[in-house]
């Protein structure tokens, strides 16, 4: 008895303090329970909610946490509605050009178009398809989707938050989240969105995962991507929402990421191309450097291009010329925005391209370029699907004979392999494209290919990406505009 | 009554250590259970696309 009252007056302290804190924060409305819907990964979170004020209207709850805003759908009106799914290239459309576009060529007389973008930075088709199926709630007429860069990206942070989720203290947590206590604990370890910022090559989610990958887990990585797309084209045809649905284009020149033997690679040739790899490190040449990567950090960021202390411009200062597009691209050199908003990387890069693009190439280089050709091709010979060999007998190909027809062709090669790619390929575009003959209902808005055939010996550059795979922010109005053709024949 | 609130502020007096030992193990957890939970940030791009 003693015991046991002992006990009580024990934890009686706890649990007063416990629930004042309770009391408290219900008083200050602090602490509430709220779904984590700001990963994105929860089926049963809302990621857009009815208006509570305006009748029809929704609201968003899909940007909290990242910098952006959530905002307000109005209700359903006779306007066509277009909806726009994807990752942060979908997120950075210029939906408002769009819009006007739309409407500029809109029949005279009809109601006209509005334009809602639900595109988020970093979603890959599992969570595209998440809210996707969440949206037709707002009873679109036009889905369209753009979405094919991500998902390794996407990958790679689901397996951080299972592994940052399991194990003995999920199901504690899990309890804890009803508390105000541990609610407002967590909202105050959270860190500032905007504070919290780091340069992109730290965060090693994508670089470290994926390392051992084989192309076989590739492709089964990426028919969970075509899955995730068929479901969204089903739900469409269920629900009578024309489907515009876009191939990715991807920044060729942009070094693949991983580049591993098959599974079952003969261990007697595993020695000899583990030293051709580091024979071809050791021949890039300067010049090379950036476009051949040694290190994240040396390949140009989202970042580069507007960071908040950007780089100096020298009184000297000379534009770097790169190449000229054709249509819809006409008309300008680079489509980056000026040079006083530019990293310091950003010149000497740009410079370096504008030197590859002409082919300067010193005998000395020229001496180390014919030995690395050698050895990427020896590498090819006993690994055909090689992406990193690929990528550099491209680069080689170009300085050494200028042939841009078969600089293309292994740059596309090198794409496609990457057993981690983070940027769009022939290998996920062959998948839209497999779906839009599944569906002959899809729309196809072919934007790879019109975005190839745009740039200089179909090579896509940095004249018009940032990095691997983001339009520079100029170019988005083009692009729109060819949205707008396809969106204008979709809807007659 | 007022003896078991005599005893009760008796050993909060003479017994720190007992109730102490509780609310600092409860508190403890529940701020490690949070900073682990806020540690995983909400996306792994923090940066917005121009």
């Amino acid at each position: 008895m003693r015991a046991l009252k002992h006990t009580l007056f024990a934890l009686a302290p706890t649990v007063l303090v416990l629930a004042a804190l309770e009391v408290s924060l219900a008083l200050l409305g602090a602490g509430e329970r709220t779904r984590n819907v700001w990963r994105g990964f929860d089926p049963d979170a809302a990621y857009l909610k009815p208006h509570p004020e305006h009748e029809g209207a929704w609201r968003t709850q899909m940007f909290a946490g990242h910098g952006s805003s959530d905002f307000v759908i109005p209700p359903k009106s006779e306007k066509t509605r277009v909806l726009l799914f994807g990752g942060s290239n979908t997120q950075g459309f210029a939906w408002k050009h769009l819009r006007q576009y739309l409407n500029e060529g809109a029949p005279p007389g009809s109601p006209g178009f509005e334009v809602v973008n639900l595109g988020r930075s970093g979603y890959g088709s599992a969570r595209v398809v998440t809210i996707f199926e969440q949206a037709l709630a707002l009873e679109p007429d036009v889905a369209v989707i753009y979405s094919g860069h991500n998902e390794f990206v996407e990958a790679s942070f689901r397996m951080d938050l299972e592994a940052a989720y399991s194990g003995w203290s999920a199901p504690l947590a899990e309890a804890a989240s009803h508390l105000r206590t541990f609610n407002a604990l967590v909202e105050g370890f959270s860190p500032d969105p905007v504070e919290k910022e780091k340069k992109p090559e730290e965060w090693n989610w994508e670089y470290g995962k994926f390392l051992k990958n084989t192309y076989d887990q590739t492709r089964e990585r990426m028919a969970h991507y075509q899955d995730n797309l068929r479901r969204m084209l089903e739900l469409a045809r269920d629900a009578e929402v024309t489907v515009v649905l876009g191939t990715v284009a991807g920044n060729p020149l942009a070094a693949p990421f991983r580049s591993n033997p098959p599974a079952d690679f003969p261990p007697e040739d595993a020695e000899e191309l583990d030293e051709l790899v580091a024979r071809a490190d050791e021949l890039v040449p300067p010049s090379l450097t950036g476009i051949v990567p040694e290190h994240p950090s040396h390949r140009l960021h989202v970042k580069d291009w507007r960071p908040v202390n950007p780089a100096e411009v020298p009184p000297d200062f000379q534009m770097p010329r790169l190449r000229k597009y054709g249509p819809p691209f006409d008309g300008r050199m680079g489509w980056w925005p000026a040079p006083t908003r530019w990293s310091a990387k950003v010149e000497p890069y740009l410079r370096k391209l504008s030197a590859f693009h002409r082919r300067e190439v010193s005998a000395e280089e020229r001496v180390a370029l014919e030995e690395l050709r050698g050895v990427v091709e020896r590498i090819l010979e006993l690994c055909p699907d090689h992406p990193m060999a690929h990528h550099r007998l491209a680069l080689t190909i170009w300085l050494l004979e200028g042939d841009g027809q078969r600089t293309a062709e292994h740059l596309r090669l090198a794409a496609r392999y990457d057993r981690a790619p983070r940027k769009a390929s022939g290998l996920s575009n062959d998948l839209v494209r497999e779906l839009v003959e599944e569906f002959p209902e899809v729309v196809l808005w072919d934007l790879e290919t019109l975005v190839r055939q745009s740039a200089p010996n179909g090579i896509v550059g940095y004249e018009l990406m940032q990095d691997e795979c983001h339009f520079h922010e100029a170019a988005r109005p083009v692009l729109m505009k060819e949205l707008c053709r396809v969106l204008l024949e979709a809807t007659r | 009554m007022r003896d078991l609130w005599r005893e009760f502020r008796t050993f909060l007096v003479e017994r720190v250590v007992l109730w102490l030992l509780p609310l600092v193990l409860l508190f403890g957890f529940l701020t490690w259970l949070a900073w682990r939970q806020a540690a995983v940030p909400s996306s792994p791009f923090t940066y917005e696309v121009f």
